[in-house]
């Protein structure tokens, strides 16, 4: 064991890993994601990401159940915007840490969660609550500090009580501090102290360093903050660019989806990550869009003699999606976002063929229009996409889709919905930056 | 920061005072971060997994013992943070085939002054569960049969991942030597010119030895 121990290689990482220099220089966005976590607001533990999970899951199976058990004769009007309610509704509750049923199960476990961490238990095995700080903990000092966290949301001056024993404060400081009007740290430091803290201005803005151990004001950098609450993001942010390539197996149908045909998509799309969580994609999918419907869903100026029972289609549309996308999860490699948009379709080709009841049709068989129609931002997006990264470059990607028309597709202005699987290849252009 | 200003600020954090509580963590940023910064893929994930840890640390102060030194105390748990990390996110078991390095020697090794951007991201490209284990072998001074029991596995699975970290950051060294126009050498020096700005608070180091001495009490 000693001999690999003493592998120079160890050695090499070990020492020269010791000093993180600037790398691990202090961010302020850190202090505020870890303030909201104490503020009540879980750390994000598996739990707390499961409930993300199972929230989009569960978006994601209403989506799908929606779809399958239509009634396409008595509902279909009335049920569709009933599917597209429900994803907001779940997507609002896994963007509040969940139903309050879940943040009380949330915090029960969170604190065995704690007290499981065998760091916490190794050193302080046999005094079970009896240290010093045990003793001098009282409560009327966390009433104290209950309201300095209240007291965040405007500028202030802080009302900072500690114990008398233990804190010098002098009126100089005192009167610094309410000049400054800001919200101010407040150290003691004594003569070693402050040599080291003198080396370190760039942190503080004044700092007093007296021969006598005495109070120094280190007014805050920061803000007399105004909170933003849920902002949980840990570091500054630079956009993130990804293209994908895609392709999927399209299911069409007009009425519920009981009379569908299967096309298929292809196209690339272009992801811009604009926060940590949120993203902006759009691009160009190529589809074939075959479907078959009753005449009675079909609109058209010609007056048929005889009215055609069922109209067959097939389609061939460029799809112009702007997406934007919420990522509800991210881990080891391991996406998952909930998006939503608008598509404009730009119909290339449309070839319509009638079929009559009778052996003698009553009239045209076929029509076939190009380029003659496009419905701009006419579609609604839904989407859930799962994505696994295999390198940091490259990733694979599963993504669920529902396209909801908000005007009538095509010559026949039909209520054309599609839904499919889209799997495809992402590139990340800019991804793995380390700051 | 002197070992009175210390138990002030934890006084503090006992009650809850937030402001106390910023100021600790301000004081034990950098050490907590450079401890994981190994761990982690990246800066947004060392955050995380610091936070995690600074949490742990001010809900369960009251365990703290006074008498032992706090930086120990706090190291343990952004290790032990790290490795909740770890195991939270190994899913997949890793299995690669992995590249001989054996024809490499350690005179090659020393070819080059390796920085600390670059030997962090060469720990970073390892598979999660060899960085993990190189951290703790190599880093903290833990013994694989410590590995093994914190991680869930065995001895020899411990020993022979070890080993094949230390030939994957052999072949990255390597590499390294031979394309060092590629290194951000020139940046890391700017870099470690301002490092003076970082809030260090004692001098007791985070040594294996130590932290064996407080596990074991």
């Amino acid at each position: 064991m000693k001999d690999e121990k003493e592998d120079s290689i160890d050695k090499l990482f070990s020492q020269g890993l010791k000093d993180p220099g600037s790398n691990a220089s202090y961010r302020d966005e850190d202090w505020d994601a870890l303030e909201s976590m104490l503020e009540g607001k879980k750390p994000k533990g598996v739990i707390y990401r499961l409930a993300y999970i199972i929230s989009g899951i569960a978006a994601l199976l209403l989506l799908v159940l929606g779809w399958l058990f239509l009634n396409p004769a008595q509902k279909t009007d009335k049920t569709t915007p009933q599917v597209v309610k429900t994803k907001p509704q779940a997507k609002q509750d896994s963007g509040k840490y969940g139903t309050p049923d879940e943040q009380l199960a949330d915090r029960k476990t969170q604190a065995p969660a704690a007290g499981n961490n065998s760091a916490d238990n190794a050193p302080a095995k046999n005094r079970p609550g009896q240290s010093f700080f045990t003793l001098s903990a009282d409560s009327g000092g966390r009433k104290n500090a209950g309201q300095i966290a209240k007291t965040d949301v405007a500028p202030k001056l802080p009302t900072v009580k500690l114990p008398s024993d233990t804190i010098i404060v002098t009126d100089k400081a005192v009167n610094n501090m309410a000049v400054n009007k800001a919200k101010v740290d407040t150290i003691i430091i004594t003569d070693k102290a402050a040599a080291n803290m003198a080396n370190n201005k760039a942190k503080a803005d004044t700092v007093i360093t007296p021969k006598k151990p005495v109070l120094a004001s280190v007014v805050d950098d920061i803000k007399p903050k105004k909170k933003t609450k849920g902002v949980s993001s840990s570091m500054g942010f630079k956009p993130t660019f990804a293209l994908s390539f895609i392709a999927s197996p399209d299911i069409n149908s007009v009425k519920g989806f009981s009379q569908n045909k299967v096309g298929t998509n292809a196209g690339l799309l272009l992801t811009v990550g604009v926060s940590k969580k949120w993203s902006i994609s759009t691009g160009a999918i190529y589809a074939d869009k075959p479907y078959l419907t009753d005449f009675s869903n079909y609109s058209s100026a010609y007056q048929f003699n005889t009215n055609p029972t069922s109209v067959s289609a097939s389609c061939i549309v460029l799809d112009i999606p702007i997406n934007v996308g919420y990522q509800l999860y991210n881990n080891g490699g391991n996406k998952f976002s909930l998006g939503t948009g608008l598509s404009s379709y730009f119909m290339l080709r449309e070839n319509y063929t009638f079929n009559y009841a009778g052996s003698y049709p009553g009239g045209p068989t076929s029509y076939n229009i190009r380029n003659q129609n496009k419905h701009i931002m006419g579609v609604l997006n839904l989407n859930a996409t799962y994505q696994r990264e295999v390198s940091s470059k490259f990733g694979v990607a599963v993504q669920p889709y529902f396209k909801v028309p908000l005007t009538g597709i095509g010559y026949g202005q039909v209520n054309l919905k599609s839904a499919g699987v889209a799997v495809g290849v992402t590139w990340n252009i800019n991804t793995r930056i380390k700051p | 920061m002197g070992e009175e200003e210390l138990n002030q600020l934890v006084r503090g954090c006992l009650k809850d005072d937030r402001l106390s509580q910023k100021l600790l963590y301000k004081a034990f940023y950098g050490f907590a971060m450079g401890i994981c910064l190994r761990y982690a893929t990246n800066r947004y994930e060392a955050s995380e997994i610091m936070n995690q840890g600074f949490y742990k640390v001010f809900k369960n102060l009251t365990k703290y013992d006074i008498t032992k030194p706090f930086k120990a105390w706090l190291g343990r748990i952004m290790v032990n943070t790290s490795i909740d990390y770890y195991r939270s996110n190994l899913k997949i078991a890793y299995t690669e085939e992995l590249e001989k390095a054996e024809h490499i020697n350690d005179t090659e090794l020393a070819d080059r002054n390796l920085n600390y951007n670059e030997l962090l991201d060469m720990i970073g490209q390892l598979p999660r569960a060899y960085r993990t284990i190189f951290n703790l072998f190599a880093i903290e001074g833990y013994t694989h049969e410590e590995i093994g029991d914190m991680l869930n596995i065995s001895t020899g699975t411990s020993k022979s991942n070890l080993h094949k970290a230390r030939e994957k950051l052999k072949i990255m060294i390597a590499k390294s030597n031979k394309m060092p126009g590629l290194n951000n050498t020139g940046l890391d020096n700017r870099q470690q010119s301002n490092s003076n700005n970082i809030v260090s608070i004692t001098h007791t180091d985070l040594s294996p030895s130590f932290v064996k001495n407080v596990s074991k009490q």
